[in-house]
């Protein structure tokens, strides 16, 4: 097997080179100077930053603070709007990088929006598959409303499949009590696959000032110190629900990637570990066959079909 | 070009205290770096997920070495005082556009003004203008006379005026209140990088004038590459934020709103 083949997965919508991108929200539209340090068509795909049908200025200022082992962030899905998405953003990167991948992130205040904005983005003929967006913790209507009670994350996730021409990944919560019952709810609204997960609502106060340190108040934790909390419900969700799972929650290398397949993950997306490393996607992408070779992996392809296919005897 | 290296300690020392100029050497687009560009620097512990940003204070092409001087704030400016001479730092830059000097003509009377962890880039740009031959004022503001640094750098480039909050040294008072007593001047470019509070004065003070106004804003940052939109800021002409990595961190002063 070839080393190129090794690293190949498919997923709905998703022929991929290597199971690598980078995680929405950290890689804007591709329009960054990351592009200066590697040639994206490196990367399996690319997931851009989430599309909301009217543009967003987002949250104010600070909208990032550190914590040990992670980040907050608060940027409250600032974007142009979907038209010009459409119009100024994807043409450039199709046009840059045409055979790579892209999966737009899409959100919304109403369900009308989110049906809105999955029609125009799946039609534009520029995007792989969409990630419907129903976890995010820094905005005050929609985001992670629709994404902690199943029922309405059923409905959501059912009315944007009525529309949306390309596959459905849905990104779940981790701010739930049972994640497990959100993926079947989102399962049984005919998702084709998962993203998880997003970020921890969390909050650091400025001791000086004696207040929140973030505009907002509260922010999306991320980085390596939840990593244990995706592998827990990655693992948790693949046992439960049959639908590919595009893992995330701070990876920051090939080791990190491959736990998250033995935790029953398809593919994977990079965020937190860009600000420290620029060129994260990849360096794991390099690292990963001599790591698979260690660990006697033949092939990514193999190592779903061996942990997925292994749950029905699963104790 | 944008590179992220490996750079060697090569000194490092209190300028004040809590202060610290750190001098670095190694593999850098010295060319593609203006004052005003700043870098983020990789803290030598994976635990912290972020770089810090930080301004370049010097450059010395020829010797291939960056300075940068930053202030102990937390843990990870503390890590980073406590990090040997000898030791590698990964530095990504050149980053940020830099204060617009190309069309500076050497007839020009400029100020330049700062206060306490804004003050090392404009130790970069004071070098710069006065290379150009322009007539440098610098005005910068301390909170006491034992936290002063960079005073010969701004003597050898032009007419340094100094501020300390307690009068220990200089004016007594702060750097708006210094420039009150300075006679009117026609400076055509005025250059300012601080807080928040010292930008809004500049913006105030020289809005009736003809002068240009451009301060360099802080801010914190996750990326620095214009990928998170966590530094953005706002302008007078548009809705639509403006990224500090990117599109700053120099701002015109009079379109960003503060």
């Amino acid at each position: 097997m070839t080393a190129a083949s090794r690293l190949a997965v498919e997923l709905p919508g998703l022929n991929l080179k290597n199971p690598v991108m980078p995680a929405s929200g950290c890689f804007g539209f591709g329009d960054n100077r990351y592009a200066e340090m590697f040639d994206l068509n490196e990367l399996g795909a690319i997931i851009i930053k989430a599309a909301t049908l009217k543009p967003r200025a987002g949250n104010p200022v600070p909208r990032i603070a550190e914590t040990t082992s992670g980040v907050l962030n608060a940027v409250g899905l600032q974007n142009p709007g979907v038209d010009v998405i459409l119009r100024e953003k994807l043409p450039v990167l199709h046009q840059k990088y045409p055979t790579l991948p892209v999966v737009a992130n899409i959100a919304g205040a109403t369900q009308a929006e989110y049906v809105e904005v999955a029609k125009r983005m799946s039609a534009s003929g520029m995007v792989s598959a969409l990630e419907l967006n129903i976890s995010c913790p820094n905005v005050h209507e929609g985001g992670m409303l629709f994404g902690t009670d199943p029922q309405i994350a059923q409905q959501l996730t059912k009315a944007v499949k009525e529309v949306s021409q390309v596959p459905v990944y849905v990104k779940l919560s981790p701010n739930v009590t049972d994640i497990v019952a959100i993926a079947q709810a989102v399962a049984a609204g005919g998702a084709d696959g998962l993203s998880m997960i997003n970020t921890l609502l969390g909050m650091r106060i400025d001791l000086n000032s004696r207040k929140p340190i973030l505009g907002n108040k509260t922010g999306g934790l991320s980085g390596p110190g939840i990593k244990p909390i995706a592998v827990r419900m990655i693992y948790q969700v693949s046992r439960a629900v049959d639908l590919p799972i595009i893992a995330m929650g701070g990876i920051e290398s090939a080791a990190d990637v491959l736990e998250m397949y033995m935790a029953g993950a398809s593919a994977v997306a990079i965020g937190t570990a860009h600000f420290n490393n620029p060129t994260a996607c990849p360096d794991i992408i390099k690292a990963l066959p001599s790591k698979m070779e260690d660990l006697k992996i033949n092939s990514l392809s193999e190592l779903i079909a061996e942990v997925r296919g292994g749950y029905p005897n699963d104790d | 070009m944008l590179t992220k290296s490996d750079m060697r300690i090569i000194a490092q020392e209190e300028l004040a205290p809590s202060i610290y100029r750190i001098v670095l050497y190694g593999k850098f687009d010295y060319a593609q770096a203006r004052p005003g560009c700043f870098v983020m620097l990789k803290l030598p512990d994976g635990t912290y997920q972020l770089r810090r940003p930080l301004a370049i204070a010097a450059l010395a092409p020829l010797q291939e070495t960056i300075t940068l001087i930053y202030r102990v704030v937390g843990d990870g400016t503390h890590l980073l005082q406590q990090t040997a001479v000898g030791a590698q730092l990964n530095i990504l830059g050149p980053l940020g556009n830099g204060f617009p000097i190309e069309n500076v003509e050497s007839t020009e009377n400029v100020l330049l003004v700062g206060g306490g962890t804004g003050v090392p880039p404009l130790m970069l740009l004071a070098q710069a203008l006065k290379d150009k031959g322009c007539k440098v004022t610098t005005a910068i503001g301390f909170r006491t006379a034992a936290l002063i640094f960079g005073e010969k750098e701004f003597e050898d480039n032009g007419q340094l005026l100094l501020a300390t909050d307690d009068g220990s040294k200089g004016f007594q008072g702060n750097v708006g209140q210094l420039l009150a007593t300075q006679p009117e001047q026609t400076y055509t470019k005025v250059y300012a990088c601080g807080p928040n509070g010292l930008l809004q004065m500049v913006q105030t003070r020289f809005a009736g004038t003809t002068a240009e106004i451009y301060l360099s804003l802080e801010s914190r940052m996750a990326c620095g590459v214009g990928a998170c939109e966590g530094c953005v800021v706002s302008t007078k002409d548009g809705t639509y934020n403006k990224r500090v990595c990117v599109e700053g961190p120099v701002f015109n002063g009079r379109e960003v709103r503060l």
